[in-house]
């Protein structure tokens, strides 16, 4: 992996975050903790429903109208972004944050050509006109791998592939040169054989302007080809953090290792029989009414305390894990 | 993109097509006895009968058509009964002041409904906001004649405010456009243009009234729907503020079904300008198309009901010519 | 989040609900209102709006007369109350016949496509071409002033909108399974479109036919007041607000007040129409 720099550039603290539903509400996110520092990528993987998405919104304070944050703190480049005010916020968002949503076809402004999206953070954080910002945006795509940059600029969404507007996302996000990216299940939507290139340029990219990355996946396996560090998050809650080799060659949380062995991949060819894990992934409602682990019910270690209360992280500072019966080092 | 302006042309040709028949078959199939109504009551079989020959309306219904189709073709929009003269050049000479009145209805109705849908979704559960919903609800409920009439008494005649009726009190500027606003405005004659501009207030404000609620609803519904689109998103995370949003991004998108809703309403205020010229004695094509009805004047009701309905027609091709321009995924089919 | 148990807290609460579903249903209310205008006028109009009374005209509005008298003695109050009735009476006339067409034509066209849809819209097309008002006029001019053509001419001009919306819903619909499996049980055409489609068909239509109840109501005034509608001595609002037209200098409550019955008939279509569009929008989208 990289020549990781130590600086704590972004710090989560028991970060939680509910939703707002009829006349109740409903925590998505509880108690959630990790830092970023730069030069690293941070993947943050979970299943639907596990609260990853939710956790980066929160973040850079972009829940929907009904979500909030109810308790913990948000800190970046030693702010607590959760106490800004709403134009600071503005201020940091595109500039010192990028965000890069899911799905890059749907993201895009269907009536605008894609030069002038690329090219928008300029225009919005430094007051450049649109053709003076043109010719930065024109290098951003080059550098993220575009070819017919000139053809691209003047297109719309529509008229791009899944792979090259992902590209163009990743150049906008880039352009105001931001400390951090959180990338939201940048690949999901895409093919298999783009999702590796577009893994490959997010690492290309967080290398040469040593970046703090946030990557958001469902898919453990592939993103650990790419993370420096790892946090699987289960129903709402973190269940382990650590870094990436450890948490694929010895991890120890039950529900990481169901992950990884419900996955085929070159390195864990010799496992390959196929297991998937048992069950569904966890009802919110039913988390928020019932104390203990959500993992429990499909649980194969499962012991009695894991249903009373929901286990204190242990481990080391490194590497965490919140399971009362984890898993035995290989 | 040729072959859909085509289609659209031919559409806009089929349907002039059946319009027109359509008139034909309303002014000499059906009513009873054209010639009766023109002959007066006191004539007898042998009267009638002369002047339905001298009208040609003893010939063959086909024969009949044929002559009113071309006719249409040159131009020819036939003779008025009542006063036997041809009908379109009477219709030009009132034209004009009908378009004065329904371009500046047109323009500040669209604007003003566009502009007022955008602060509701903007501003949406403050005071504001029920200001306008309030507003258009009473707006849209107004028979747009006797709002007229409550202007031209309230405003005009108690308060003395605005002028009455007629677009001038002067002598008309030499004629340009045929609007007099303009035509005052090219010679110079700043009297003129006031006098002229004082008469449009009233009869204009009947019928943006009448219509803007319609736009304002639709524009607010629209843009609302569109700040849910993901895009939004995407532009919120760059860092840009709601204004940038809303004009930039949101408004260019949301306005496709608010263009076509203007053009639709086109028709509305058509119909609605032919109510608002009676009231203020506008010499329009409104004002004939009345005068016609008193008098059963077949021809020249059906005159207008084309020349009306043309309008109506080309108004719509031009929203349907505009979408390409708004929305580029339309270029490509 | 069960409600924390009090004693005699439980009429309290029957109470508040009552009253929250009075609130959420008081459009019914309003329509119940009009519907009693409609057939008792003479309730909150005692007086006969036909009888002349030369000695009493033009006066202004006073405690016997509450919207004053017009040019020929009759009280206006009166005139009003059966005006609003014609006109809401006859415009619900019309709505209605104008959506059964309209259905009937749009659903025929939806399911049989085919040369049957092509011709049936191209006719929808050609009513749709003229602006509603103008079409209007030019029917009721040809077919003569009166009652009955101003029931045709609007039928005649309102029943393509609701071919064109019942045809694309139909367009939608006509994929369920259900569908497929009435054509395959051998249910006609004519049956599929009345008792397995109109029921998805209610929510939509009704909303749209109490909005269009408003809208009739202004073009019906509309005619009158060019004198293609009622003739007199009917009285209809658009009429007397034509015959209003001569004395407004000096009747200032002859023009103003007829007026607004014509505004409280289409705001009231407007209100029930928002309210049963909100009630059943959920229910039409699967």
């Amino acid at each position: 992996m990289s020549a990781v720099s130590t600086a704590t550039i972004a710090d989560v603290r028991g970060l939680t975050v509910a939703y707002h539903s009829g006349d109740s509400w409903l925590q998505v996110v509880r108690d959630v903790s990790f830092q970023i520092r730069t030069g690293e990528i941070l993947a943050i993987v979970g299943e639907t429903g596990s609260g990853k998405s939710t956790t980066a919104s929160a973040m850079i304070r972009m829940l929907p109208r009904n979500g909030r944050v109810v308790s913990g703190s948000v800190r970046f480049a030693g702010e607590d972004l959760l106490g800004l005010s709403d134009r600071a916020m503005r201020r940091l968002r595109g500039q010192d944050i990028a965000y890069v949503p899911q799905q890059p076809m749907s993201a895009f402004n269907p009536t605008m050509t894609v030069g002038r999206q690329v090219a928008e953070p300029l225009v919005i954080h430094r007051s450049l006109s649109y053709r003076a910002a043109a010719p930065k945006a024109a290098q951003r795509l080059r550098e993220m791998g575009i070819h017919e940059v000139d053809r691209v600029m003047r297109s719309y969404p529509h008229e791009l592939s899944g792979g090259m507007l992902q590209r163009a996302m990743i150049a906008s996000a880039m352009i105001c040169q931001p400390r951090l990216l959180i990338a939201d299940e940048p690949t999901s939507a895409l093919d298999v054989t783009i999702q590796r290139q577009i893994l490959e340029l997010i690492k290309q990219v967080q290398i040469e302007y040593q970046l703090a990355v946030v990557l958001i996946s469902h898919d453990l396996a592939v993103v650990s080809h790419v993370a420096d560090r790892i946090l699987v998050l289960y129903g709402g809650r973190a269940a382990e953090i650590g870094p990436t080799a450890s948490m694929v060659n010895a991890p120890r949380h039950p529900y990481t290792r169901g992950l990884l062995r419900s996955t085929l991949t070159a390195e864990l060819g010799h496992k390959a029989k196929l297991a998937s894990l048992a069950g569904y992934p966890p009802n919110p409602l039913e988390v928020d009414r019932e104390p203990g682990c959500p993992f429990r019910p499909r649980c194969h270690r499962a012991e009695t305390e894991c249903s009373v209360a929901f286990p204190p992280l242990e481990g080391q500072p490194s590497h965490q894990w919140a399971c009362y019966n984890p898993e035995p080092t290989a | 993109m040729a072959y859909y302006l085509l289609r659209r042309l031919v559409g806009a040709v089929a349907v002039l097509f059946g319009v027109v028949t359509g008139t034909f078959v309303l002014s000499h199939v059906v009513p009873s006895c054209p010639a009766c109504a023109v002959a007066g009551l006191r004539a007898g079989p042998a009267q009638i009968a002369a002047t339905a020959h001298a009208l040609g309306l003893d010939r063959p219904v086909w024969q009949q058509y044929l002559t009113y189709i071309s006719g249409l073709v040159h131009g020819d929009f036939g003779i008025s009964y009542a006063s036997r003269q041809p009908i379109g050049p009477a219709i030009l000479t009132y034209l004009p002041a009908t378009l004065e009145l329904v371009v500046y209805s047109f323009v500040i109705y669209a604007m003003l409904g566009v502009a007022l849908g955008l602060v509701w979704a903007w501003r949406a559960n403050r005071p504001e906001s029920w200001l306008i919903r309030l507003f258009s609800m009473l707006g849209t409920a107004l028979p747009v004649f006797w709002f007229a009439m409550v202007l031209q008494l309230w405003l005009g005649s108690r308060l003395g405010w605005f002028p009455i009726t007629g677009r001038l009190d002067m002598d008309a500027p030499p004629n340009v456009t045929g609007f007099y606003t303009i035509d005052a405005l090219l010679n110079g004659n700043l009297p003129a243009f006031t006098n002229a501009a004082w008469h449009l207030v009233l009869p204009v404000t009947a019928l943006v009234m009448w219509l803007f609620a319609v736009a304002t609803r639709l524009t607010q519904k629209s843009v609302l729907e569109e700040m849910q689109m993901p895009y939004v998103r995407t532009a919120i995370a760059k860092g840009a503020g709601t204004r940038r949003i809303l004009l930039r991004h949101v408004f260019r998108n949301a306005i496709n079904p608010v263009i076509t809703m203007l053009g639709l309403q086109f028709g509305w205020l058509l119909g609605g300008t032919v109510l608002v010229e009676v009231v203020f004695s506008w010499p329009g094509i409104g004002t004939y198309m009345f005068n016609a009805l008193q008098t059963f004047d077949f021809p020249a009701i059906m005159a207008v009901t084309v020349i009306i309905t043309l309008g109506f027609v080309v108004v719509n091709l031009v929203v349907d010519l505009i979408y390409p321009l708004v929305d580029p995924r339309i270029r490509v089919t | 989040m069960a409600a924390p148990a009090v004693p005699g807290a439980v009429s309290r609460t029957a109470a508040l609900s009552w009253l929250g579903s009075a609130v959420r249903w008081w459009p019914l209310g309003l329509i119940a209102i009009w519907l009693l205008v409609i057939a008792v006028p003479g309730l909150i109009a005692p007086q006969n709006p036909l009888t002349l009374n030369l000695s009493n005209t033009l006066g202004a509005p006073s405690a016997q007369n509450w919207f004053g008298t017009d040019e020929a003695g009759r009280d206006l109050w009166s005139r009003c109350v059966w005006g609003v009735r014609y006109s809401l009476g006859i415009s619900i006339v019309i709505v209605f016949s104008a959506a059964a067409i309209g259905t009937l034509i749009g659903g025929l066209a939806g399911l049989m496509r085919g040369w049957i849809d092509s011709l049936l819209m191209r006719t929808t097309d050609v009513f749709l071409a003229f602006p509603y008002l103008i079409l209007a006029i030019a029917i009721a001019s040809a077919v003569g002033p009166g009652l009955t053509t101003v029931v045709v001419a609007m039928t005649a001009v309102w029943w393509p909108g609701y071919a064109r919306m019942v045809r694309g819903q139909v367009l939608a619909l006509k994929e369920l399974a259900f569908v497929e499996g009435a054509r395959a049980a051998g249910t006609s055409t004519l049956m599929i479109l009345v008792r397995h489609l109109l029921p998805h068909l209610l929510p939509q239509l009704s909303a749209r036919v109490s909005m269009d109840v408003g809208y009739a109501v202004l073009a019906l005034t509309g005619l009158s007041f060019l004198g293609l509608g009622a003739q007199p001595p009917t009285p209809e609002l658009g009429a007397i607000i034509a015959d209003a037209r001569s004395h407004l200098l000096e009747a200032w409550w002859y023009t103003t007040l007829p007026g607004l019955f014509v505004l409280a008939a289409v705001i009231s279509s407007m209100v029930v129409s928002d309210w049963l569009e909100n009630r059943t929008k959920g229910q039409f989208a699967r």
